[in-house]
């Protein structure tokens, strides 16, 4: 496929995502807000599905066989008690105008500036990683689509590339000047966005139905059936091995540990509190999120380990397992396919880079420079809008910034190892934020204990 | 807040935290254990199938815990 054709349809797409804000924009302007569902907000929530799970799932699987599942388990779990955890959360920050995770950690400790500062840039560094592994998912199925081989480059190739022609730093560009109109467009004192929250769900529709349409090909077009392609799987043994738990050294507490980061991760992460929290616009929701969510995770889901399977044993062990959604289709000749699934690919990844990027910029400019700016007496005799247009300056640089932090991590730490053992890395640190925040909700340490009504 | 009043809403609640605990029970060892065999059943590796019918189940009892009582 020729680079101009790929490049044109993506941005078409982008296009079509701002048409989708734009109007929800209008809409909401005149009292008619799409925002304000309960499914929705459910799908704006599975946000959490990025490059990890639409690439690295199937990577994972056919590496170490089902330990790729307790990161969609534990969310599932955990949102059987979202009515009392999220929903208390989202009373909290509503009745205090909290904007973000660290704001939500710094007003539950005395509106704490130390605290709120602490917890953004312990933010910044769990995240940096995480979106360092969206713009690799990009790069590389961007490369997969126009070399005729249909093999990405190694790592090393990677590294060697000078940056100005590295497709990575474009894409890393291009995300930052999407997040800076998606999330960065005008001032908001709730800090809600519903036309990003609509591109949000609008994203996720579009990756389901995505890695769907790869999973049945996969499954009933290269295969007949679930029963074909894994009996076929069973006479060898060194793919079948995927079935069982002993593949990949999973022991009980590695399991353990896993669902539990991930239940802390659902709310946790920067973005997800962002969704699932800043953007809500109705506690209630949370009776349909808890049951829409877990479906929405088990579908996406289902083709993990037919897609893993399917690929070791038509592509053999020299593939590389994260690219098998795009070098299956490929390998037969389908190449529309490919790119309809590449498309999926790359909804998931700016999908989570425009959200969690606007919730960083939010953090860094209300918990890190604003409370130093309103300290030095430069802004004091200024007007208020001109605060506004400083603020907004202030987002813009920050979402520029991670952006190019990212492509540093990308290239100098990412490139070398996979997608999931990257995005681990995030899980583990945002997990430091449970003790604080659960604290939080249930201790009484905050200033106001908040009642939930019973309804 | 909306009108649907549930019965008994703390009776919804308790309920709720009985299927978190069920929940961490049956996703995890030793009972996932039992079923880490290389042996399909209907067609699927019995470990998948395992969790993703007890994964359905789940979404289905939060969905009727949740669902509007008939008025």
């Amino acid at each position: 496929m020729s680079p101009a054709f790929i490049i044109v349809i993506s941005i078409s797409y982008v296009g079509i995502l701002f048409g989708i804000a734009f109007f929800t924009e209008k809409r909401s302007r005149t009292g008619r807000s799409l925002v304000n569902n309960p499914y929705i907000y459910s799908l704006s929530l599975a946000v959490y599905c990025t490059a990890w799970t639409f690439f690295g799932s199937v990577g994972k699987a056919a590496n170490s066989g089902i330990d790729f599942l307790p990161i969609y388990l534990g969310p599932s779990i955990a949102a059987i008690l979202w009515w009392f955890v999220l929903r208390k959360m989202i009373f909290i920050s509503k009745s205090q105008r909290i904007t973000s995770i660290a704001d939500f950690i710094s007003s539950r400790y005395g509106k704490s500036i130390f605290l709120g500062a602490m917890a953004t840039v312990i933010a910044i560094f769990c995240v940096i990683p995480y979106i360092s592994i969206q713009l690799k998912a990009v790069a590389i199925s961007y490369d997969i689509l126009i070399r005729p081989d249909g093999h990405a480059w190694s790592a090393e190739q990677f590294k060697a590339l000078p940056f100005y022609l590295d497709s990575s730093w474009y894409i890393a560009i291009l995300l930052a000047i999407f997040t800076i109109l998606f999330g960065t467009r005008n001032l908001d004192p709730n800090e809600r966005h519903e036309g990003l929250v609509a591109a949000v769900a609008f994203e996720s529709v579009l990756k389901l139905v995505a890695f769907f349409t790869i999973g049945l090909f996969v499954t009933y077009g290269m295969f007949n059936g679930f029963g074909d392609l894994f009996s076929k799987a069973l006479e060898h043994p060194e793919i079948s091995k995927v079935f069982s738990l002993q593949t990949g050294g999973i022991d009980g507490w590695y399991w353990f540990w896993l669902t539990l980061l991930s239940m802390f991760a659902i709310l946790f992460l920067p973005r997800q509190f962002h969704i699932a929290v800043v953007e809500n616009t109705n506690p209630n929701f949370v009776k349909k999120a808890a049951w829409v969510f877990p479906l929405y995770l088990l579908l996406i889901n289902l083709f993990v380990l037919p897609i893993a399977v399917g690929g070791m044993l038509k592509l053999g062990p020299s593939a590389n397992p994260d690219m098998f959604v795009l070098s299956l289709p490929l390998s037969e000749g389908h190449h529309v396919l490919a790119f309809f699934v590449a498309l999926g690919g790359f909804s998931a990844s700016t999908g989570m880079v425009i959200v969690a990027v606007t919730a960083l910029s939010i953090m860094i400019s209300n918990n890190i420079v604003m409370p130093m700016l309103l300290r030095s007496a430069t802004i004091q005799d200024n007007n208020v809008s001109n605060l506004f247009q400083r603020l907004l300056g202030i987002r813009r640089v920050s979402v520029v910034m991670v952006l190019i932090l990212s492509y540093g991590y990308f290239k100098f730490v990412s490139s070398k190892y996979t997608l999931v053992s990257i995005g681990l890395i995030s899980f583990a640190g945002v997990a430091q934020f449970a003790p604080v925040v659960l604290g939080g909700i249930f201790g009484n340490a905050g200033p106001v204990l908040v009642q939930l009504p019973d309804s | 807040m909306q009108t649907s009043q549930a019965p008994m809403p703390s009776n919804r609640n308790a309920k709720l935290t009985l299927l978190f605990f069920v929940a961490m029970l049956l996703f995890n060892f030793p009972i996932i254990g039992i079923f880490g065999k290389n042996q399909l059943v209907f067609g699927l590796p019995v470990l998948y199938l395992y969790i993703f019918s007890v994964w359905f189940l789940l979404i289905a009892l939060v969905y009727l815990l949740f669902r509007k009582p008939r008025k």
